[in-house]
């Protein structure tokens, strides 16, 4: 009885440990991005500007509050939103691969995109070849859109079939709607595609203030409504049978799941495109380091995860001191995909864990 | 007899001209109709029948996984269909053949699960609530097991797990599909030794399904034989393989089930006939040795092809094998199935 009690508090406080330390990390990080960049700051200067300290030199706290700043907190809402959205499907979908755009938010977002990007601009719609403001916004737009039709259609399969069949739908889904975007880029021009390829990338540079003001709300939006989804979750880890054999009412909370998930990727596609990978790796490592399955655990913390990788990923696209930027979705895999097999090899029974 | 049946006279559990199967667009697909059961409190049921029967749909109606196509399952005297999730998870627990569990989870954790009917929204446990979780693990001796990860547990851990996870949800009711599958004879007695115990001590009506008939005909109060066509004999074990239904049930082509042994018994073409002298256990795992070389045992004498004697001396059992003037002493099973083998009996048979 006591060893019971006693091998409960134990993790109880090493996971406290770990939380702490997280959130150090992901301050550390966020400081160390808001400094590094095409030029280097001061991290004096970077705290002043940020609390309002008059005596920082004006252009100093301009580039901090008006490009550093906005670009940080969207990579932080970013990539926890991604993390919790993987998190969600990986759980849902009983399967270790599932992303956040397993359902097909991804796909539909950059048909989104490419039909504003390669039909409508080529036929005269007004869209600066640069991307200027209006143009960053109308595929905000576009892509949010079209992850909403995309979830709409599979949300229409989700009261009817099996978890393992609506895997497939949204897979299947998403090669149709990829073929469909191959065609078009087919019949397009060398510089649309060009726009076309570097939203494809992923970027968390593009969301400015005014812009953040609806990112940011619907990222937390989003997260907030994760915390009623914790205790049925948790059921799900049995199954859905088990589940429902404890009192869940599963056909509703799995759709409830589907669209929280969705819409938190699907905001952060929108925003800032399709960023691979993290949403993938988070969970995992999450769960390598709390030893927990319990979403109560996994949640916050891969909020924290996610954010200290997307920041990461971030920092390293911009290359310190050199004024070239690479696309963040080679980052984050090319960082990312080592880490997890080293953890799947230490873990070594990743197959076993998820049954 | 005009006074009304009132809860204490019905079971825990009752099926009312139950029907179940599966519903289908055009039509139904019908498993079985009619059942009327009663599951007992106090009371340790095992559900047999061949495979295919329709076994585990039963139980998945019976625990509301599964709508019945007719009729109602009536669970403490109130109609299943008019509770709510919540209710029904407070009423019956099951433990499935699906497989545990996604993600990193202590076996504590897991049975912490079981506590999901009676916590908030957010999932919260009480010390009620931990207090009964660790009754359940002591209730299945998994206090060891406790804080082990839950994909590490042999199978057999992890089936005392999912019983205390069961049990964590303080339901009268218990539902088990096949639960001693994939465990070891021992891990079955013990398993079925546990649910007979909480069944009568904590007063629950347990149901299982089971394919292991000979463990169910020992430790069940009563048994439900499910046919092939999918109606349901009931009563206590002894009765049912005395009438020769069990018998009935079992029977097919290439095994019966032997009233006068008490379980199963290949049947094969005999050819040869061997007379076996002896006494005690020597003698009987002699004849099995036969039966599986596919000999017969001649009761009456003349008819064998040889003669085989066991005895028991002080340095360990010794059979001697007679076949005509020959005599050949043996020391072990293995050495006279040896010297079977390395005869040709077609010729034998001539003689």
């Amino acid at each position: 009885m006591v060893t019971m009690k006693r091998t409960a508090e134990g993790g109880a406080r090493q996971r406290k440990v770990i939380f702490v330390l997280l959130l150090c990390a992901l301050i550390a990080v966020a400081m160390l991005s808001i400094c590094l960049g095409s030029s280097l700051l001061p991290l004096g200067d970077v705290l002043g500007a940020i609390f309002g300290d008059k005596s920082v030199n004006p252009v100093i706290g301009q580039i901090v509050v008006e490009f550093r700043l906005p670009r940080v907190l969207s990579a932080m809402l970013g990539g926890g939103a991604l993390a919790v959205a993987g998190l969600l499907m990986q759980t849902v979908f009983r399967n270790p691969l599932a992303d956040p755009y397993v359902l097909g938010v991804n796909a539909g977002a950059s048909l989104g995109v490419a039909l504003v990007l390669l039909v409508l601009a080529p036929t005269g719609v007004a869209l600066t070849d640069s991307l200027g403001l209006s143009g960053q916004l109308l595929i905000v737009v576009a892509a949010t859109s079209g992850s909403i039709a995309a979830l709409s259609v599979v949300l229409v399969f989700a009261r009817k079939v099996d978890v393992m069949s609506l895997l497939i739908i949204g897979l299947m889904m998403s090669y149709v709607v990829g073929a469909l975007v191959s065609i078009l880029m087919f019949f397009s021009m060398a510089e649309r595609l060009q726009t076309f390829f570097i939203w494809s990338y992923g970027d968390f540079g593009n969301v400015s203030w005014s812009q953040m003001r609806v990112f940011g709300p619907a990222i937390v939006l989003g997260l907030c409504a994760t915390i009623v989804l914790i205790k049925p979750l948790n059921a799900l880890l049995l199954g859905e049978h088990y589940a429902e054999s404890l009192g869940t009412r599963v056909k509703p909370v799995r759709i409830a799941i589907l669209v929280v998930a969705s819409l938190l990727a699907g905001t952060v596609t929108g925003f800032c495109g399709p960023i691979g990978f993290l949403g993938i790796a988070a969970p995992h490592l999450c769960r390598y380091l709390f030893k927990s399955g319990s979403h109560a655990i996994l949640i916050p913390g891969s909020i924290l995860m996610g954010a200290i990788l997307a920041l990461s990923a971030d920092m390293l696209s911009k290359v310190p001191g050199v004024d070239v930027a690479l696309p963040l979705n080679a980052i984050t895999a090319l960082v990312g995909a080592p880490v997890i097999i080293v953890a799947l090899v230490r873990q070594r029974n990743l197959k076993r864990v998820f049954g | 007899m005009s006074e009304p049946k009132g809860m204490s006279d019905r079971g825990l559990l009752n099926a009312d001209e139950l029907g179940i199967g599966y519903g289908g667009k055009k039509r139904d697909h019908w498993v079985a109709k009619g059942l009327n059961l009663e599951l007992p409190a106090g009371c340790l049921v095992c559900l047999l029948g061949p495979n295919g029967a329709g076994k585990s749909t039963l139980l998945r109606t019976l625990a509301g996984m599964q709508p019945p196509l007719a009729g109602g399952v009536e669970i403490g005297g109130e109609s299943f269909a008019t509770l709510s999730s919540r209710e029904r998870a407070r009423r019956v627990s099951v433990v499935l053949t699906d497989t545990l569990p996604t993600g990193m989870l202590t076996a504590y954790a897991l049975v912490a699960l079981g506590r999901h009917p009676y916590s908030g929204w957010l999932g919260r446990l009480t010390a009620k609530d931990h207090e009964r979780i660790e009754w359940a693990i002591q209730a299945v001796g998994a206090e060891d097991l406790a804080g082990r990860q839950v994909y590490e547990l042999s199978d057999g851990e992890r089936q005392k797990v999912s019983v205390a996870r069961a049990l964590a949800q303080e339901a009268r009711v218990m539902l088990l599909d096949e639960p001693t599958a994939y465990l070891d004879l021992p891990r079955r007695v013990e398993l079925m030794g546990l649910l007979r115990e909480l069944a009568h001590r904590e007063s629950m009506g347990i149901l299982l399904s089971t394919h292991d008939l000979d463990v169910a005909l020992r430790f069940a109060d009563r048994l439900w034989l499910m046919e092939a066509d999918g109606s349901v004999l009931e009563g206590v074990p002894e009765d049912l393989a005395l009438s020769g239904d069990f018998a009935r049930i079992f029977a097919s082509e290439r095994v019966d089930w032997d009233v006068e042994l008490g379980s199963f018994r290949a049947h094969r073409e005999v050819c040869l006939k061997v007379r076996i002298e002896g006494e005690g256990s020597g003698v009987l795992w002699t004849r099995r040795a036969l039966a599986r070389l596919g000999f017969g045992e001649s009761k009456v004498g003349g008819t064998e092809a040889f003669l085989i004697e066991v005895n028991r001396s002080e340095s360990g059992w010794k059979w001697r094998v007679q076949r005509g003037d020959d005599s050949i002493e043996f020391f072990s099973i293995g050495s006279w199935v040896a010297w079977i083998q390395s005869k040709d009996w077609s010729i034998g048979k001539e003689q």
